[in-house]
């Protein structure tokens, strides 16, 4: 479904990203987790184009991402970021039809997916009419998701979703979304640097460090047989999870 | 006698109700004015489609639209044509012969002399001159603490103060440029002791002034004459034949007269012009004066339609510059640094710069403005779209929408406060500067304000000035309401509304 291929991305001096190779089936729900400046942010760039390798290939639902193929791809994928990124001159209709509305779709398509859209992500329905400045930071980022899942994409891209969510409205928002996602049944990959979240959300976790995997694997295989001292240090330093590290 | 001639000669020519158009022009100062007006109105009896642009300016200004065709006829002297226009090329003094075949040879055609001459001369307040004991220009040599106010267009001129300082060896170093007709008034009240003025100002009795012997000689005649257009005259024989009459018509007292009637009683020109033209020569022209309504209405209109045209230009090319200089860096860093220099220009440095290009009158006015507008919109395009949020730039781009998709659906609404306050700006600016376009002829409530400081008739002036003010205030809660509706509400709201 997407794969990398020996990508290296540098800015200036530093390699951001260390000769990963990565794939990830149709499906398949994989977090990448690290700590700040482990490259997981540029990995999602280089998926959605916003970033380009400096080596190496990034293949995405079976066609290279290039400048000329780029947007065709980004309609078949679903990318939200932390907040939202939210228009903030449209409602929250507006946000989630703009896609649509601008590749053609007749209004009562727009109105009958966006209705769906808004049972599924459990949006308020007098939300939609209102500006982002006037929605919570929970309503929000679940316009995000509509705005994000509006074509139905078969990729979801998600870039730290609750960053910026209080505890309780996150706890809501994470069961929600895994719900979406066990219904819906896409591939769906998670960038986080918690844990906690990324088991949650995640079969496949792939833990990085300064650009490159240290290892992949379900949360129970990094605390068993950690591939390295810097796993077991990652999962030691997540409190509160009830783990059985080893070592 | 002459009288009858030119009764004659208009019966001739009998009125058609499109005749040839005639535009005459005229310097910036009254008398130029009068013999515009006058020109203008027996132009208009012969059946021609007369026009009057005042006081567009000074004599390069006069010249080169005279010769790009811009204007037909103007009043010029004599001395002028020899002095400043043909320096090139030296032609005896007084040799009207010579002037002729050098002017023809340029296609230019000469009516006249009029019958007056108005050469420059130097004056001082007569209490003051017979105090120092100044009767000649050599005695203000003699006298080098004597405080000169000169006229701007005597001092630049090559027969003006550059040659009369040589000749006379005049040793005042520290001479200040006035405007004319606020020269009289400094010397009447001792703020300068000595200026130049011209031999049929009225002012000279009004302000008691000693008109000082130009006793070497120096200054040339300046014999009042028309200038022409030959190749407008080829069109218009019965004009030029009409005009033609107005040769030794004109005496100095006459002149002398007209200019005080203007000046000093501020009767407007064309009212003069036309009393002139019924007592002394029997001509009747039907001109009425306008109304202040309808002159004010005519105004706005000029006004208006220069602030709109300038705006529109400014519009088409300043945002889309913006948006590319938001694109690309180093394009935008070139466009904000020209832009800003361009607004560094006087405007009236910028007018003149234009005349040779864009002739006089609109064009060149307009295309000031435009400059001059282009500053704040360029940096308010650029500065709303560099400023939009990083997220949601990120977050357009990754949805897919097509790069002219993202600028109009969310970089352009985004941006859109910005650039509108952009706009305001500009247009509040060009309501301004559409002012100074009366220099070159553009019209405009410039043009009463210009009249009224030559005329120093603070009324007039107000008639320029207050409208002016009006509508850059009319303009700029014009945009507030704009904004109201262009804005999307969502960028107007805060998180508690």
């Amino acid at each position: 479904m997407l794969e990398l291929r020996g990508v290296t991305k540098r800015y200036g001096p530093r390699t951001v990203v260390d000769d990963v190779t990565l794939a990830v089936a149709r499906g398949q729900r994989v977090a990448l987790i690290g700590p700040s400046g482990s490259g997981k942010s540029t990995i999602l760039h280089m998926l959605v184009g916003l970033a380009r390798p400096d080596r190496g290939a990034i293949v995405l639902l079976g066609e290279e991402v290039r400048p000329d193929t780029v947007q065709a791809l980004r309609r078949r994928v679903g990318y939200v970021i932390q907040d939202g990124g939210l228009f903030p001159h449209l409602t929250a209709h507006g946000n989630v039809a703009l896609l649509a509305r601008h590749v053609g779709w007749a209004p009562a398509r727009i109105d009958e997916r966006i209705a769906e859209l808004t049972r599924l992500v459990r949006l308020p329905d007098d939300a939609l009419a209102r500006y982002p400045v006037q929605l919570s930071g929970g309503q929000r980022q679940r316009v995000g998701v509509m705005r994000a899942l509006m074509l139905d994409p078969e990729v979801l891209l998600l870039d730290e979703p609750f960053g910026a969510l209080d505890p309780l409205v996150r706890a809501d928002l994470q069961d929600d979304l895994r719900d979406v996602f066990a219904r819906l049944g896409k591939t769906v990959v998670t960038v986080t640097h918690d844990l906690a979240e990324a088991a949650f959300l995640a079969d496949d976790l792939v833990l990085l460090r300064d650009g490159a995997i240290v290892q992949r694997g379900a949360l129970r295989e990094l605390a068993t047989a950690p591939a390295d001292p810097f796993v077991t240090r990652f999962l030691r330093a997540q409190r509160g999870l009830d783990l059985e590290v080893a070592g | 006698m002459r009288a009858f001639a030119i009764v004659a000669a208009l019966a001739v020519a009998a009125p058609a109700a499109a005749g040839p158009l005639t535009r005459v022009g005229s310097k910036q100062f009254t008398e130029g004015v009068l013999l515009g007006e006058i020109a203008t109105q027996v132009a208009a009896a012969a059946g021609a489609d007369a026009r009057h642009r005042a006081q567009m300016g000074g004599t390069r200004i006069l010249w080169t639209a005279l010769v790009a065709g811009e204007i037909d006829v103007y009043p010029e002297y004599t001395g002028t044509l020899v002095e400043e226009i043909l320096a090139g090329e030296p032609l005896p003094r007084g040799d009207l012969a010579a002037l002729r075949r050098a002017l023809a040879a340029r296609g230019i055609g000469v009516i006249g002399p009029l019958g007056f001459e108005n050469t420059y001369a130097l004056g001082m307040a007569e209490a003051r001159a017979a105090a120092v004991g100044v009767r000649t220009i050599s005695d203000v040599a003699a006298h080098p603490a004597l405080r000169l106010g000169l006229s701007n267009e005597f001092l630049d001129r090559g027969d003006g103060w550059a040659g009369l300082r040589d000749r006379y060896r005049l040793p005042q170093r520290d001479v200040r440029g006035l405007q004319h007709d606020l020269a009289y008034r400094a010397v009447a009240d001792g703020a300068v002791d000595v200026t130049d003025l011209y031999t049929t100002d009225a002012e000279i009795a009004h302000y008691r002034l000693r008109v000082l012997d130009d006793d070497l000689g120096y200054f040339p005649d300046y014999q009042a004459v028309l200038v022409y257009r030959e190749a407008w005259a080829a069109q218009a024989p019965a004009v030029v034949a009409a005009l033609g009459h107005l040769a030794g018509a004109i005496h100095q007292d006459d002149m002398i007269a007209l200019n005080g009637r203007a000046r000093l009683e501020r009767v407007p020109e064309a009212q003069v012009a036309a009393e002139f033209l019924a007592s002394r020569l029997g001509l009747r022209a039907a001109r009425a004066s306008d109304g202040r309504a309808a002159r004010l209405w005519a105004r706005t209109v000029e006004h208006v339609g220069l602030v709109a045209l300038a705006l529109a230009l400014a519009l088409t090319a300043g945002i889309p510059l913006g948006v590319a200089a938001a694109r690309w860096r180093r394009f935008g860093q070139v466009v904000l640094a020209a832009v800003g220099v361009l607004q560094t220009v006087p405007s009236l440095a910028l007018l003149v710069l234009m005349i040779p290009l864009l002739g006089i009158g609109g064009p060149p006015a307009v295309a000031a403005m435009f400059a001059y507008s282009l500053l704040p919109l360029v940096r308010n395009t650029h500065a709303g779209l560099v400023g939009i949020a990083l997220p949601i730039r990120t977050s357009a781009e990754a949805l897919g929408l097509s790069p002219s998709a993202r600028l109009w659906r969310v970089e352009l609404p985004l941006a859109g406060p910005a650039i509108l306050a952009g706009v305001q700006t500009a247009a509040v600016l060009s309501v301004g500067t559409a002012t100074v376009g009366a220099l070159v002829g553009a019209g405009g409530y410039g043009q009463p304000i210009l009249t009224g400081i030559r005329l120093d008739d603070l009324g007039l002036i107000l008639e320029g000035a207050l409208p002016a003010a009006g509508l850059a205030i009319l303009v700029q809660a014009l945009f507030e309401g704009v904004e109201r509706l262009v804005v999307p509400r969502g960028l107007r709201l805060r998180a508690d509304e």
